[in-house]
């Protein structure tokens, strides 16, 4: 490829741009306003075009180590690469210019982004004009690593310029919203200060604050939540039903747009009644109680150390133990079925779970019970220590068989319509969990006021059909003041024959 | 031309065996997909159909425990007016005779009220029952002595305002027929303890079957195993149960056992379920043909209890029906459906409130305080969820049909509010849920849909309305329907 005019012109005038580069930060007005509209239209360019140089470096990286390995040498397309970082970031200056001038940023940021984004493209100027001099690897690699650095300031500054500085959110830096526990309130509690600030800081922040401002929102001041995000006003004083806050908080949890996002820490109910009174009272960040008066809405928070976010190790902690608890339930149910598996199809048909995923069993004799006899039940072995149900009603089970029974399993036992006695009752003495007991028609009669045990747990106890007596009932009714004792009922005998025609009724 | 069919004849010569199977891998693979599924469901982890099994009536744990093990439903065909037995409404005496106010009935349909209808009051007198208190009609004497058992769901509403709709509605969770009803979803769910009886039975009194008919208890896309068994009170208490006269029960037995051995074979080819069903069903009537006799006999049952109940052995009758659910409930039946007939009180001649009401109420108010208490000393109201109502509710208007005045007192069919009440198991005691608005027309507070019924209900039973389901028809169905989902109220439960 033919030159138009000599390495050393051409180096001149790649000098030249530089320095016109590295002084252009000197004319910088400052945020003048927008000139014209041309202008505000170009800057909307910067962010596209920003990009590009950065590209160009990293393609100028990777073409270097491509030559390096190689041990190729291509000069033409180097100097080609530089041309076009430089040209990049020349646009970008000038757009970043421009945009610059419209106004609206921090110029403590402004100031340091432009004069590094001017000093790289300045730099990448002057790396093509050395190139034209000297290709030698010194240059190359020195020019790539002092261009770069310049680029990587001056794009981070730009980032913290929109985006909020990522460093914010640095794991090593102390979480801005850990607000963990309320600091407790004086006599003179601020409602905004002391409560709606510390909430929204707690839950909404780590989204809406100074690290991230998702939709444009911040909730770190309240001047900051009424003017609000890309979305409008986040609250409306005196208007709770319309403020787009509380709209959110009070979605369904599954709805996408409810806030805090799913996955977050959510607001108590406590909270969002605050949150909703403090609107609907006009939103004021001078409102201030006295604690002896507080309203209903604040009473929640009066409690010492009340808990914005849940404690994550008390959370670890409870997760690990349902998660030990499930497992538990899983093995022990996984060891039932498998004792059940060798029990015979006939016995089998008697054992229920209680639910599908429960460990406890049931045991029904509803077919044929006039077969079920004692040897049956001590069949059932070690199932039995499993059964919470027992149902044995019209078997033909004795007093010697409630023997095979485990008794501190048992919850419920119906044993209506057997030949058990008082005997085989005061065998149930360490049934310490038996909330339910039916012994209608059987046999036991007025010796049960002796016989029956303690039962600290029992809540029902069936004597219908028995010889039991109406002062044996009175008696067991004192010593087992907590269990209903519910004896032969009967639908009483007189009807109300005449029912009198009603009020009002026309002839 | 010879150049096309040339490259037609290139293009098929290119075409290989295998290039057709590798063409048709997607095919093979669904084909393959296929005949998975149905392993698949069977092994669905959350449990929402039902693994297949040996015996399809072997009694299964629900999806969460559960204090409800079975179900007596007492259906009041023709349904009962809740304004003159437990709605009570005394704005209504002020307003009796009065018009309608226009905005109440404004774009409402009823079944036979045209034009601006009158506004009628209670028909007979109130009184407070129970340690409750609540007002309930003085036609229901006996009801005071079971109310503190009962709750009541004032709050009613349905989609019917025609009979047969509205059971099927009720019982099937849709008003087509076609639908799998209420017990064999449940018998389908939970299986049923005594293999001895059916696992859903029906009994039928008041003289007619339900408008519904047999769909009331169909089986709909379930397996056919699961249907209703309709039991009577009189003769043979399920048709053709017993031996023809020159069989005898070991001649019976060889027979059953030769068709039992050709139908397993037939499984084992074709793997129908249905095969099954009919195994399972030749076996059950064997040993029904025992155990049903002796179950269905209430002349078994002692004085005492035919006083309870005011039975009469031999006639059909609703008190024989409740004393025979008892019965079952005692011997471990999952569903017991009772239907009785007569309580469609127009008001265009016999079926008035003032006199086939009262009788209607006469018929079932001692066998329902019978049963409720019955239940009770038993214990098995602990475990057994006991439900009385109607398809819908009646009209706090009077039903003049055709416009013409007679003296005879009714009330059209009303969807719009209704009363139906629960007991035993798992369910508040003396309470009541829901409330109509002074005219008993609409609903005030909770209402309450029949699918939320349905879902409450399966809810006590411990089965999840939502996972309890049957795939077919490329859908999974479900009792309270696929479109919308129910609530289940838990506000009833203790």
């Amino acid at each position: 490829m033919a030159w138009p005019v000599n390495a050393r012109q051409r180096a001149t005038a790649c000098f030249a741009i530089a320095i016109a580069f590295a002084l252009a930060p000197f004319l910088f007005p400052g945020d003048s306003g927008p000139s014209s509209r041309w202008i505000l239209f170009l800057g909307g360019f910067h962010p596209m075009v920003l990009h590009l140089p950065i590209g160009i470096l990293i393609a100028i990286a990777a073409f270097e180590a491509w030559g390096l390995t190689r041990r190729k040498n291509e000069p033409a397309l180097r100097c080609l690469l530089w041309l076009a970082a430089a040209v990049s970031a020349s646009l970008a200056v000038v757009t970043g210019y421009t945009l610059a001038t419209g106004g609206g940023h921090d110029p403590a940021l402004l100031r340091p982004h432009l004069w590094l984004g001017a000093s790289f493209t300045a730099l990448c100027w002057c790396v093509l004009g050395t190139l034209q001099l000297r290709d030698v690897v010194l240059v190359r690699l020195a020019g790539w690593a002092s261009a770069a650095l310049p680029m990587l300031a001056a794009g981070h500054l730009g980032g913290v310029m929109v985006h909020g500085s990522p460093f914010v959110n640095a794991p090593w830096r102390p979480d801005p919203t850990a607000i963990e526990i309320l600091p407790s309130l004086g006599e003179n509690i601020g409602v905004y200060t002391d409560l709606v600030h510390p909430i929204l800081t707690a839950k909404c922040q780590s989204c809406h604050g100074p690290g991230k401002q998702s939709g444009r929102l911040r909730l770190d001041s309240l001047g900051a939540a009424l003017a609000g995000g890309s979305h409008g006003p986040a609250l409306f004083p005196g208007r709770s039903r319309d403020s787009r806050m509380l709209q959110a908080i009070l979605l369904p949890i599954d709805d996408d747009k409810h806030m805090p996002p799913k996955s977050r820490p959510q607001l108590s109910q406590a909270e969002i009644d605050l949150l909703h009174w403090w609107i609907e009272t006009g939103a004021s960040d001078q409102m201030r109680v006295a604690a002896t008066d507080a309203p209903d809405v604040i009473a929640p928070f009066l409690v010492p150390e009340y808990r914005l976010l849940p404690d994550p190790q008390l959370l670890a902690r409870q997760e690990r133990q349902a998660e030990e608890a499930r497992q538990d339930l899983a093995k022990r149910r996984a060891a039932l079925e498998a004792s059940l598996a060798e029990v015979p199809p006939a016995q089998r048909a008697w054992l229920t779970f209680t639910s599908q995923s429960s460990a406890d069993l049931e045991l029904v004799v509803a077919t044929s019970p006039e077969a079920f006899d004692d040897e049956q039940l001590a069949a059932l072995g070690t199932l039995l220590r499993a059964c919470v149900r027992i149902t044995l009603a019209n078997t033909r089970i004795t007093d010697d068989g409630l023997a095979a029974l485990s008794l501190p399993a048992v919850r419920e036992l119906n044993l209506r319509g057997t030949q058990v006695t008082n005997r085989g009752v005061q065998a149930l003495a360490g049934a310490s969990n038996l909330e339910l007991l039916n012994l209608y028609g059987t046999a036991v009669d007025d010796g049960l006021v002796d016989t029956l045990p303690p039962l600290p747990a029992l809540r029902r106890l069936f004597l219908g059909e028995t010889p039991v007596s109406h002062e044996a009932l009175a008696q067991l009714r004192k010593t087992h003041p907590r269990a209903e004792i519910i004896s032969s009922l009967s639908v009483s005998r007189e009807i109300a024959d005449a029912v009198s025609p009603p009020p009002g009724r026309r002839p | 031309m010879n150049l096309y069919r040339q490259l037609q004849h290139d293009v098929v010569g290119h075409s290989t065996r295998r290039h057709f199977l590798k063409d048709s891998l997607a095919g093979l693979g669904a084909i393959w997909l296929a005949s998975q599924t149905g392993r698949l469901f069977a092994a669905d982890p959350l449990g929402g159909t039902v693994e297949p099994v040996s015996n399809p009536l072997q009694a299964r744990p629900p999806h969460f425990p559960a204090r409800a093990k079975r179900v007596i439903f007492l259906h009041m065909v023709g349904a009962p007016s809740q304004l003159d037995l437990f709605d009570y409404k005394p704005e209504l005496f002020k307003l009796d005779g009065k018009d309608c106010p226009r905005e109440l009935i404004e774009g409402q349909r009823f079944a036979f009220i045209t034009g601006t209808p009158t506004l009628l009051a209670p028909r007979n007198r109130f009184r407070p029952v129970g340690d409750s208190g609540q007002m309930v009609a003085e036609l229901l004497p006996h009801f005071g002595e079971i109310v503190d058992e009962i709750c009541m769901i004032k709050s009613m509403h349905t989609d019917q305002f025609n009979h047969a709709p509205a059971q099927l509605l009720m019982h099937t969770g849709n008003p087509i027929q076609g639908h799998a009803s209420f017990g064999s979803w449940v018998t389908y769910g939970l299986g049923t303890e005594n293999q001895n009886l059916p696992g859903f039975i029906v009994l039928v009194s008041g003289g007619n079957n339900p408008d519904a008919g047999k769909a009331g208890w169909s089986a709909g896309f379930l397996p056919s195993v699961y249907q209703g068994v309709q039991c009577r009170s009189e003769g043979d208490p399920v048709l053709y149960l017993s031996n023809p006269a020159s069989i005898d029960r070991d001649l019976r037995r060889r027979m059953l056992d030769a068709i039992g051995e050709v139908n397993e074979r037939a499984h084992a080819e074709v793997g129908d379920p249905e095969i099954l069903t009919r195994v399972s069903q030749y076996e059950m009537a064997f040993r029904m043909q025992l155990h049903a006799s002796d179950a269905l006999d209430i002349s078994k049952e002692p004085a005492s209890a035919h006083a309870m109940y005011g039975t009469k052995p031999g006639v059909e009758s609703f008190a024989n029906n409740c004393l025979l659910a008892r019965r079952l409930a005692e011997r471990g039946v999952r569903f017991i459906q009772l239907y009785d007939w007569g309580w469609d009180h127009h008001g265009t001649g016999g079926d008035n409130l003032d006199r086939a009401l009262p009788r209607k109420c006469a018929e079932i108010d001692r066998p329902v305080a019978a049963l409720i208490k019955d239940l009770k000393q038993r214990g098995l109201l602990d475990d057994t969820l006991v439900v009385w109502g109607g398809e819908f509710g009646r009209t706090p208007m009077r039903e003049l049909r055709a416009g013409v005045k007679t003296d005879s007192f009714g009330r059209d069919h009303h969807k719009e509010a209704f009363t139906i009440w629960l007991a035993g198991a798992g369910v508040k005691g003396g309470a009541v849920y829901g409330e109509t608005d002074p005219f008993g027309f609409s609903i005030a507070k909770n209402p309450v849909h029949i699918r939320d019924l349905q879902a409450t209900l399966l809810h006590l039973l411990g089965l999840d309305s939502q996972r309890h389901v049957f795939p077919f028809q490329g859908l999974n169905q479900r009792l309270t329907g696929v479109a919308e989902v129910p609530r289940v109220v838990h506000e009833i439960f203790s």
